[in-house]
């Protein structure tokens, strides 16, 4: 009996032996090129942000390899513009004005980095949504020094079909500066069918009395599949991030390497001043 | 022949006898009861001046009859005097001549067990020589031969059976006759092994011979039927720690366990290390693949049929084994000799308590334990009618600290089972049973701490009630019906806290989902001749669930033809839907397993499976059987976790966020493609026996949700599978058992780079942006070929006369493969610093093993 409790010691002392060996082949080493771009009517430079992945393995840090050299260009079926590095922005830009943008046209990007290219296209939504009404909820505007808005905004889809829209609030102050005002509901990019309405809530916290607000631009854009599906995966993958156990995600992607993004939208705007 | 030349011959004597004049018709009375029919047929020549001519070894003139006739015509009177219709006369004036009906048919039935136990045999192969007529005994151990009055041998085929043959038997009515047949294995020759010469037809169906469980070699000794299933071909190998089946590139929740009648969920302990079978407890074990019968549904890749012994009606039995992490005991004995037993089987684990033997502290120490129960109660009510009272119980649990099991403070899971059953001869070729089942399975985590605790948990419940009809015809064809019902109750996720004091809740959510299953099927077993065999079966399925009501038509062909010489071929076609789902989070293991109904958003699953395939027994007149396969397997609406999801976004398990409050969010459904081919051959020999089993396979998934919507190889796929087991035994004490197996690595994801993603700036969105891990594509790599060896050795010895003594010394994994379990990324330096490295994480090393098992 006592060979057989030392046995059955050794075995399960031998159970407990995890072995742990690394396997970093198991993974070649791949560097990838990442090009976003987003195109639509409201902004007033197009630009194009391009770096390269960082291998997994043997990554001590993980860095933003800004490519710089690289060959950028958009074009459409009659015009193509090449976009240079902006050593300011750290992106590929042109002016708005150098671009003409225009709904149900496609656009496409095409990046050249040595020996890899990546290609991306979209076709550039026709406004779906308008902003029906906004409304301040004045009785919070109080205090001395920092002062709170509390703006419900209501946009309408107006077109046939299914849109993808989102809302956004920005307030413009006298000093020109500008911020976009956080929502109170955590997804604002949704789905909305013909004559369909969504209702958000932004707040905007503790402005600087100093610098007072001039305007409420209330923006409601509609995106195209791509810019939709790219943003939504990055929401949910932020919020599975501390979720042990799950499944792998895969971030939408319209590139020929299946990484980035060309996205594009079109807004209609309502402007409210002075607050 | 010596019976028609007779016949022929009375006939002759008779037409040419010269008394050929018109028979009395009318004006017979007679008031009989309880008189031979010898004496009815004196009485009639005494009192109306006739005469019977007839063969006194054809006719049987013996049975006691009643009549109760006035003025009746003597056609009535013959009538009803031989009213089962196997008698012929011809009446000429007063004489009546009497013969067999040429064309009557008689039932041989009855029940088939082993001798020495009384224990029900199933699967006997009953036939006749020469060739009318055959069949195999069915679940209950119940056969049925129907043949025309003749000289027959009839022939009882078992494995690991002796042969057993009633000879010259001449039937002249319907006949009951329980037959015992002798184990091949006894005291003096405890060596012999399952005999396991009978031919195996097909790779659709296993019959697993539950003798030879014990001699495979298996993990610290622990013996486990899942393990030997993992053996045979088309059956995923190499699965490291883990005993979860993966059939023909079907999921490990589509598999239907049932135990007598009742579905086991989850049939493992230890987190899928052992499962709760070690085949000591089980009359029969049965897996199939393809070529489903109509009787079953519900799963789409396999059933593995298991019924536990029904225990000895003759004699007290006891067996004992000690092993390395678990002990058993199981005791079988008759309540009336020969009309009623009981059988009990249990085994306990002391993980615990060896872990904290020989561990330096409390801490170190793992509270974990598990147990089993079988239970079994068999009555014989009488020679038509029988009750069988089945049950099971299994827990595991995983304490979160030393010393004591508290259940709010650990994780665990269990399963019960219950079965009533009524097994009802309505007469030799009509047999049906009743079945009446209780079956449950939940899974629980649960923390506390000093001041709250929480629980959560998520399980299935379900009665059902069914009835099985086999109707069997002359020849070897057969009817098959049968109806029934379940109601489930799923709780996908069950949460409770308490606050201080443990008496106040602070939060209650329960959600229970109650859903109906109910089929009805019909099955016809149709076989002209020895040779050709076609099965055409047609269950009808219902699925409601809230408003939900599915109604699918499966339709099931097998045919099988034998071309003599050993050759053998066979074809199907199965359709299975599978109404409920097993969500679980692979990595995870058993604590993530959700079952879930189908519902308005989460269709119901469903397959369709072809399979071709032949085999040849002893090639080159060696008894050596090759057989061979190939399978097609596509389903619609598989069930999957979207991209990102985990399951503990749903469970609320303290310290997450409860991101999910419905289960649809995270479920998708799509495609799945399995194709494949299998191969087995086999050895059968006086001291040496095996097998190899080869799978060439491929399997593919396809959802809109995950992968960008491209398709995958399942985390299961595997290209190549090996598995050889071979076995000798020399003298009869000794044997030495080893099996090898062979998997190529399973498909995993891994991210390849890592980068910072941008937004678009009118959408910043909140927070920190997180470094996005690129993944290219889901399952992309493949982890490293699983190989691994294991040995045993076994002496069998007999201690005064009547207990077997068996000491196994076995040897796991015998040249130290560290086989994957899981990859992980961690950092180079123990404190979080350092390059990313990958890291391949194993466990069981070379582990040798000592069990002792007892057997009266």
């Amino acid at each position: 009996m006592r060979n057989l409790i030392l046995i059955t010691g050794i075995c399960i002392f031998l159970t407990a032996c995890q072995k742990e060996q690394v396997v970093n082949y198991v993974i070649p080493q791949k560097q990838k090129l990442f090009a976003a771009c987003f195109i639509g009517d409201s902004d007033s430079i197009t630009s194009v942000y391009l770096t390269r992945t960082t291998p997994v393995i043997g990554s001590e840090n993980i860095d933003k390899v800004l490519i710089k050299d690289a060959s950028v260009q958009i074009s459409t079926f009659n015009q193509t513009i090449g976009l240079p590095y902006d050593d300011n922005l750290q992106v590929y830009s042109t002016q708005a004005n150098t671009l003409i943008i225009k709904p149900g046209i496609a656009y496409t990007l095409k990046v050249n980095a040595g020996n890899e290219s990546v290609s991306g296209t979209t076709v550039v939504p026709v406004p779906a949504a308008v902003v029906l009404n906004t409304k301040i909820d004045s009785t919070l505007i109080a205090g001395d020094l920092f002062n709170t808005y509390r703006i419900e905004t209501t946009c309408l889809q107006t077109s046939a079909g299914r849109y993808p829209i989102r809302l956004a609030a920005i307030m413009v102050f006298e000093d020109s500066g500008k911020v976009e005002l956080t929502a109170e509901e955590t997804n604002l990019l949704f789905e909305m069918e013909q004559n369909s309405s969504k209702t958000v809530h932004f707040t905007q916290f503790g402005y600087d009395i100093f610098s007072k607000p001039v305007r409420l631009e209330i923006i409601a854009l509609t995106t195209d599949e791509a810019y939709y599906k790219y943003h939504q995966n990055i929401e949910k993958y932020k919020l599975n991030f501390f979720i042990p156990f799950g499944e792998p995600f895969f971030i939408y992607s319209n590139m020929s390497n299946k990484i980035g993004i060309t996205g594009s939208y079109s807004t209609s705007h309502v402007t409210m001043y002075p607050l | 022949m010596k019976n028609k030349v007779t016949r022929v011959l009375l006939l002759f004597f008779f037409i040419f006898s010269g008394f050929l004049v018109r028979a009395q018709t009318s004006g017979i009375t007679l008031e009989i009861k309880n008189k031979t029919i010898l004496e009815v047929m004196q009485l009639l020549e005494k009192d109306y001046a006739l005469k019977f001519i007839y063969s006194s070894d054809k006719i049987d003139v013996s049975k006691e009859i009643s009549m109760h006739i006035i003025n009746a015509s003597l056609e009535n009177v013959l009538k009803k005097m031989f009213v089962s219709g196997s008698v012929l006369w011809q009446v000429r004036d007063h004489t009546i001549l009497l013969y067999p009906n040429p064309n009557q048919l008689y039932t041989l039935s009855g029940y088939v067990r082993e001798q020495g136990t009384g224990e029900l045999l199933i699967g006997v192969m009953v036939g006749t020589n020469p060739v009318k007529a055959g069949c195999i005994t069915n679940a209950y151990g119940f056969y049925s031969i129907t043949v025309p009055e003749d000289t027959f041998d009839i022939l009882f085929l078992y494995l690991g059976y002796k042969k057993y043959i009633i000879k010259d038997l001449v039937l002249h009515e319907n006949t009951g006759m329980d037959i015992t047949l002798e184990n091949a294995s006894t005291l003096n020759d405890i060596l012999v092994k399952a005999n396991l010469k009978t031919t195996q037809k097909s790779l659709n169906n296993f019959e697993i011979p539950t003798l030879k469980i014990n001699e495979v070699p298996m993990l610290l000794g622990e013996k486990d039927i899942m393990r030997y299933i993992m053996l045979l071909p088309g059956i995923q190998k190499g699965n490291e720690g883990s005993n979860y089946l993966y059939v023909r590139g079907g999921g490990m929740d589509q598999n239907l366990v049932l135990m007598d009648d009742a579905i086991i969920y989850h049939a493992y302990h230890l987190f899928g290390i052992s499962s709760l079978f070690s085949g000591n407890e089980l009359r029969r074990a049965e897996i199939i693949k393809g070529g489903f019968s109509a009787k079953y549904g519900g799963r789409l890749s396999s059933v593995v049929d298991l019924s536990l012994k029904d225990g000895n009606r003759e004699k007290l039995g006891v067996e004992a084994s000690l092993g390395v992490i678990s002990s058993k005991l199981q005791v079988e004995g008759p309540l009336q000799k020969n009309k009623s037993s009981f059988f009990i089987s249990t085994r306990r684990s002391y993980i615990s308590e060896v872990s904290g033997f020989l561990a330096q502290n409390s801490e170190e120490a793992f509270n974990y334990n598990f147990y089993d129960l079988h239970a079994k109660l068999s009555f014989e009510l009488n020679a038509k009618n029988r009750l069988i009272l089945s049950g099971f119980i299994g827990n595991d649990f995983l304490s979160n600290k030393q010393g004591t099991i508290d259940k709010n403070d650990g994780i665990g899971w269990n399963n019960k089972a219950t079965t009533i059953r009524w097994n009802h001869q309505y007469n030799g070729r009509l047999f049906s049973n009743t079945s009446l089942v209780y079956s449950f399975y939940n899974t629980l985590i649960g923390m506390k701490d000093n001041s709250s605790a929480s629980n959560v948990g998520s399980g299935i419940q379900d009665y059902s009630i069914k009835h099985d009809i086999d109707y069997l015809l002359p020849g070897y064809s057969r009817w098959r019906f049968g109806l029934g019902s379940t109601r489930h109750t799923f709780t996908p996720k069950a949460y409770l806290m308490y606050s201080d004091s443990f008496t106040n809740f602070e939060q209650s959510k329960i959600t229970d989902y109650i859903a109906w299953e109910n089929h009805v099927y019909a099955e016809f077993d149709y076989q002209p001749n020895k040779k050709w065999k076609t099965i055409l079966g047609l269950r009808l399925t219902n699925f409601i669930s809230g408003p939900k009501f599915y109604l699918r038509p499966e339709p099931r062909i097998n045919s099988e033809y034998d071309f003599g010489h050993g050759w053998f071929v066979h074809a199907n076609y199965s359709l299975m839907n599978q109404y409920t789902h097993l969500v679980s989070s692979g990595s995870f293991g058993i604590t993530s397993d959700i079952w879930l109904p189908a519902s308005e958003q989460v269709k119901p699953q469903q397959s369709h499976l072809f399979s071709l395939g032949f085999n040849k027994n002893n090639m080159l007149q060696l008894p050596v059987n090759i057989s061979m396969a190939a399978y097609y397997k596509y389903i619609y609406q598989m069930v999957g976790l979207k991209d990102g999801t985990s399951l503990l976004s749903i469970l609320p398990i303290p310290g997450f966020n409860n991101l999910l409050n419905n289960w649809n969010e995270l479920i998708t459904q799509g495609k799945c493609e399995a194709y494949g081919t299998e191969l087995m051959l086999s050895k059968e020999g006086d001291h040496f026996s095996g097998w190899l089993s080869y799978t060439l396979s491929k399997t593919n998934l396809q959802f809109d949700d995950v992968n960008r919507g491209i398709s995958f190889p399942a985390t299961y796929d595997r290209r190549h599978d090996f598995g050889i087991y071979l076995s000798w035994h020399s003298g009869k004490h000794f044997r030495i058992n080893s099996t090898w197996i062979y998997g190529t690595g399973n498909a995993v994801s891994l991210p390849s780079s890592v980068y910072f993603p941008v937004k678009h700036e009118l959408y910043s969105g909140t927070g920190f942006m997180f470094p996005i891990l690129d993944y290219e594509s889901k399952n992309a790599y493949r982890m490293a070929a699983f190989h691994r060896l294991d040995v045993s050795m076994q002496y069998i010895s007999v201690i005064k006369k009547h207990w077997i003594s068996t000491i196994e010394l076995s040897v796991f994994n015998v040249y130290n493969r560290a086989n994957p379990y899981y990859y992980q990324l961690s950092n180079e330096n123990a404190d979080g610093t350092g390059k990313l490295l990958l890291k391949q994480i194993s466990f069981f090393p070379v582990m040798p093993s000592i069990s002792w098992t007892l057997k009266y």
